[in-house]
């Protein structure tokens, strides 16, 4: 993982000279430059997801459910049968999602790499830095609002006897809306993507509001933002469609996919 | 259903083991400290989550320390005081008082906000501890605090010196700074870069000390003034050795320098095959370094390599003085310590009882 954690390492710290040494609002533009490089691919991904989706909701796939409910082998090839005809490749969204959780590891790493909190660590942050006025910019100035960034962050308030781990529950939150708003509605009750999806939704913000709660803030706010911009693209994807789709509706034609209840 | 949720279940503890794994904190995040009491014939030695003292003469364990819990780790040397304690810089924002003779807890100061990555300074009684919260905490020998006033605007990871007065703080945010015995500051100046490895006082007033600006410098210690300045190829991690009128210090690029004390100038270097991120140790006519690529290097004053020895590990830190054994810290290995002779013979190995 070293060839994309040495360059995102050296981009991390770029960026951080260039924002006047705020380690949080680098952090906060590295993850969105990051996201919007990746774009193309989670865009692909979310087509995928949608067409598989798509036809979960089909007459021809619920016929195929119900004829051989009791053969599951029989279903499976029918199942790869009528994938075949739509067009939908089942690994299409397969690989996306790999190279997505690979920049994920690689970006986790260079925020933790970046703050290195132990001799060792700052030993590694040397030798990956390449930058010219390396020396002057270490160590990075991990402090931003109320947080280190190299700890686990909780707000502390005059009148509590404990900090509120404000950021975890700000991930928690926004792991929550995201996985809602991008798990796959479907009419079709034998459809055991959108079960996964809804179960899913509930054990990724647990697992998000874990690592965050555990792990440094710098981490917790690579999440979060990270999360929100899944949301915000999740909305810009389907601003196009949905103009489209109530431009067929007005022309008293019915778009493929009406039967899915909106998000 | 059952089934996908027990594969759930299974892909989250993976990714959570390969977040862990991939970016997490390694097993051990520094490397030993060691402190031999030539006394006692004791070589104490702080390393990952134990504290442990070695008889010097054939390695044999007198006694380990670790306190209940999980969070403890330390590395830093540990300090021998005066009055007969031993401090120990806790990762879990503790600071330890045992006893040198059994490994006993004296007390524990349990008031740092961070990290203790450096060691402690006891200076007239009082005991000064560097902490990652960016406070110098000012101890009685009893561990009670007096006061905490002094903050630099980084993490303080090194020892302070102390001249017997002053008390010279070297912080990562580029600047030293000189403290009287309350924690005020007389003075403090701008060095530009972070500094890791402690300040070192000669008896003629003159402070040395290494920055990762790639630099040995020579202050005045009267008011810090620079009285030479000397570039180096790469970052100084640990601390210049002064040794009759001679400077010796390492730098991550792997050269070993020997630098004229008065004037600053080069006497000669010597290229090794790793990083050295600690203090040239000098015993008679000779230099011992260590570097990441695991050898131990042995120098004579003028320069000429006498001998290395590959110890098939990356070394980091300090060479320490055992009489006329040389100790060497090793990491990520069941052996801690390893004694070698002037020849680079291994003497004896310290494996940590069960």
């Amino acid at each position: 993982m070293e060839f994309l954690t040495v360059p995102f390492t050296n981009a991390l710290v770029f960026i951080y000279d260039i924002l006047g040494n705020n380690f949080g609002l680098a952090i906060i533009v590295f993850t969105i430059l990051a996201r919007l490089i990746t774009y193309p691919i989670s865009a692909q991904q979310m087509k995928s997801a949608k067409s598989t989706q798509e036809m979960q909701n089909h007459p021809r796939m619920k016929e195929i459910q119900r004829k051989y409910k009791d053969d599951k082998q029989k279903l499976q090839m029918e199942q790869a049968k009528l994938m075949q005809e739509l067009g939908i490749n089942p690994l299409a969204s397969c690989l996306p999602l790999i190279l997505q959780i690979v920049l994920f590891i690689a970006i986790y790493g260079a925020v933790n790499r970046t703050l290195a909190a132990t001799p060792l660590q700052l030993l590694e942050l040397g030798r990956s830095i390449a930058l010219p006025n390396a020396s002057e910019l270490i160590p990075l100035n991990s402090r931003f609002l109320w947080m280190d960034l190299g700890q686990p962050e909780r707000l502390y308030l005059d009148f509590l006897p404990f900090g509120i781990p404000v950021l975890t529950i700000l991930v928690m939150i926004s792991s929550y809306f995201q996985g809602k708003v991008m798990a796959p509605t479907s009419t079709n009750p034998n459809d055991q993507g959108a079960q996964m999806a809804r179960s899913m939704n509930l054990t990724m913000p647990l697992m998000m509001g874990y690592f965050s709660l555990l792990f440094s803030a710098g981490v917790a706010i690579y999440f979060f933002t990270s999360n929100m911009f899944g949301i915000a693209q999740y909305y810009i994807m389907r601003r196009p469609k949905a103009a489209a789709a109530t431009a067929v509706v007005s022309g008293s034609s019915t778009p493929p996919n009406s039967q899915n209840k909106p998000n | 259903m059952k089934k996908s949720r027990v594969g759930q279940i299974v892909l989250i503890a993976l990714l959570g083991l390969l977040l862990a794994a991939c970016g997490g904190a390694p097993a051990a995040s520094s490397w030993p400290g060691i402190t031999v009491d030539e006394a006692s014939d004791t070589a104490y030695v702080a390393y990952n989550q134990n504290v442990f003292a070695v008889q010097i003469d054939n390695g044999a364990q007198r006694w380990a320390f670790r306190p209940e819990g999980n969070s403890f780790q330390t590395y830093a040397p540990p300090t021998l005081t005066a009055d007969g304690q031993l401090l120990i810089a806790g990762y879990d924002h503790i600071l330890y008082s045992l006893n040198p003779a059994s490994g006993a807890q004296n007390w524990a100061f349990a008031g740092g906000g961070n990290r203790y990555i450096g060691g402690a300074l006891e200076s007239g009684g009082t005991i000064y501890a560097p902490n990652s919260d960016h406070r110098l905490y000012v101890l009685s020998p009893e561990g009670a605090l007096l006061n905490s006033s002094f903050s630099a605007s980084e993490p303080l990871w090194s020892q302070p010196a102390s001249d017997g007065s002053v008390i010279y703080v070297a912080a990562m945010d580029h600047m030293l700074y000189a403290l009287d015995e309350s924690g005020d500051i007389l003075w403090e100046q701008d060095l530009g870069g972070t500094l890791i490895g402690s300040p070192v006082l000669s008896e003629d007033g003159v402070i040395y000390i290494g920055t990762l600006n790639k630099e040995v410098l020579a202050l005045d210690s009267s008011n810090g003034s620079r009285i030479w300045t000397f570039a180096t190829d790469g970052w100084v991690w640990g601390s210049p050795a002064v040794v009759d009128g001679q400077i010796f210090a390492g730098d991550l690029e792997g050269i070993v320098y020997a630098i004229d004390a008065e004037r600053g100038t080069e006497l000669w270097r010597v290229t090794t095959a790793g990083e050295i991120t600690g203090t040239p140790l000098v015993i008679g006519e000779n230099v011992y370094v260590v570097n990441e690529n695991g050898d131990v290097v042995s120098v004579t004053l003028e320069g000429s390599v006498r001998w290395t020895r590959n110890m098939e590990r990356p070394l980091y830190g300090s060479a320490v003085q055992a009489g006329e054994l040389v100790l060497i810290g090793m990491t990520n290995v069941d052996t801690i310590v390893v004694a070698l002779d002037e020849n680079g013979d291994p003497v004896w190995s310290f494996i940590p009882a069960e």
